[in-house]
């Protein structure tokens, strides 16, 4: 069964690459348009990994790891930002929201499915 | 009651308590003196609040002091709008340069992918064209296939006749055998010239059939070869596809990127906006501090919307891929 993955991001663009690169590799992808369309996506349904973007109208992308964290069936689900937030500073705040790994805009696809592949085991 | 005021009205207190006093210990009728001394106090207080002695001269200082330091004041705020305009522009165009140099580099890399696949496109066409295609062997100089798929179709000629020789050579011998079947009595010489003739034939025929079979495996050996020659260029196009599709992946995020590059140059003239309309307003308030005050608030408020503007949060300038890394 193909593994499920959630895609938060305010730019139609983004998620339309990666939903691309994500479902040529056999994942199954759903696309959410801001932090609160992925909140709620994430509470109906089961994901084995998820995206997000930081900076996103409603809630942000590290908001929205901190409120998927207080979810139990979220407590352990992998999530990686895919932001074009680069400083060090940042990726504190993230890691400490529970963050998994960071990913700097614009993404290699090959790079992108290397570690997908590896959180995914 | 104004500073001035208060000074006056003590230095009369003090010197009518003093002409009290003095009065009291002098020679000079006690009561006559006291009295005299009240009096003078009691104008000197009247004098003070009925005609305001000095507080025009002190009034107009303290109006060219507060003038000066709202002149200063003013200055300064100014200054402050101006470096902070000069800087707001200095962003601005730093970020239009920014998204100037991410769509160039994002045209370039799309130009190029759009190039190298139409060009890999193109190699597969012809592939399909040359193995659908048998008029185009005699045509194109450039097909690959072309020298072995000649090769085959001879070898499948040669076959064929081979095979017409055998069909001709067989009946000749089911003729021979059909014909030594109608046969009463047949001499010794006789079964002995027809047996000979059917080892003969037979003798043609296997070599016959050998010579077909070695052709047909040739002919399967070559079919092999052109299909390995095109699978093998079939993934090497489907290799540059891929690559090609890849590389406009990546280019293609440009959008998000200058989106949010535009946005904040927006939230820059926001800001700029802002502070015009600071100064515009400056024109409609009642009184020069009243306006100083106002200014101030505003601007303290323009400068903290200005804290998240000079945030520059976007630092890239071209499309190559950012970084990756993964939290233990």
């Amino acid at each position: 069964m193909a593994k499920k993955i959630l895609t938060v991001d305010d730019s139609i663009s983004m998620r339309q690459m990666v939903s691309f690169t994500l479902n040529e590799a056999g994942y199954e992808v759903t696309e959410a348009k801001d932090g609160q369309d992925g909140l709620n996506k994430a509470q109906n349904q089961h994901f084995d990994l998820i995206f997000t973007d930081q900076n996103m109208p409603n809630i942000d992308g590290i908001t929205l790891i901190q409120m998927l964290r207080s979810l139990p069936e979220h407590e352990k689900t992998p999530i990686l930002m895919l932001t074009t937030e680069a400083s060090d500073e940042m990726k504190k705040l993230g890691r400490a929201a529970g963050a998994n790994g960071w990913l700097v805009k614009p993404f290699d696809p090959e790079k992108l499915l290397t570690i997908v592949k590896k959180v995914l085991g | 009651m104004p500073k001035d005021k208060l000074l006056i009205a003590l230095l009369i207190t003090i010197a009518t308590i003093a002409g009290i006093f003095y009065f009291h210990s002098s020679a000079t009728p006690v009561a006559t003196g006291q009295l005299a001394a009240l009096c003078l106090g009691a104008l000197g207080w009247t004098g003070l609040f009925v005609f305001p002695v000095g507080s025009d001269q002190n009034q107009a200082i303290n109006s060219n002091m507060h003038t000066g330091e709202l002149a200063s004041s003013l200055s300064g705020l100014l200054n402050t709008i101006q470096a902070q305009l000069n800087d707001q522009i200095t962003a601005t165009e730093a970020e239009l340069n920014q998204v100037k140099s991410l769509m160039d580099s994002a045209i370039d890399k799309l130009v190029d992918s759009f190039m190298s696949l139409e060009a890999t496109t193109r190699i597969g066409q012809n592939l399909v064209g040359h193995m659908i295609s048998s008029e185009s062997n005699s045509k194109d100089e450039l097909n690959p296939f072309r020298d072995r798929q000649m090769k085959s179709q001879t070898l499948l000629n040669e076959t064929s006749d081979f095979l017409k020789k055998l069909i001709k050579d067989t009946k000749h011998n089911m003729a021979a055998s059909a014909s030594l079947a109608k046969l009463d009595k047949i001499s010794d010489n006789d079964t002995a010239k027809i047996l000979s003739e059917l080892q003969a034939n037979s003798d043609l025929l296997h070599k016959d059939t050998k010579e077909v079979s070695y052709k047909v495996a040739d002919i399967i050996d070559e079919n092999k070869a052109i299909i390995a020659l095109v699978s093998e260029e079939m993934a090497a196009t489907n290799a540059q596809v891929a690559e090609d599709v890849h590389a406009a992946i990546k280019s293609l995020q440009f959008q998000d990127t200058t989106t949010q590059l535009i946005t904040q140059c927006t939230e820059r003239l926001n800001v700029m906006q802002k502070m015009l309309g600071i100064i515009e307003s400056l024109g409609n308030s009642n009184t020069a501090a009243q306006s100083v005050q106002e200014l101030q608030m505003k601007l303290t408020a323009a400068n903290d919307a200005l804290k998240d503007a000079n945030n520059l949060r976007i630092k890239q300038f071209n499309v190559d891929p950012g970084s990756v890394e993964l939290f233990v």
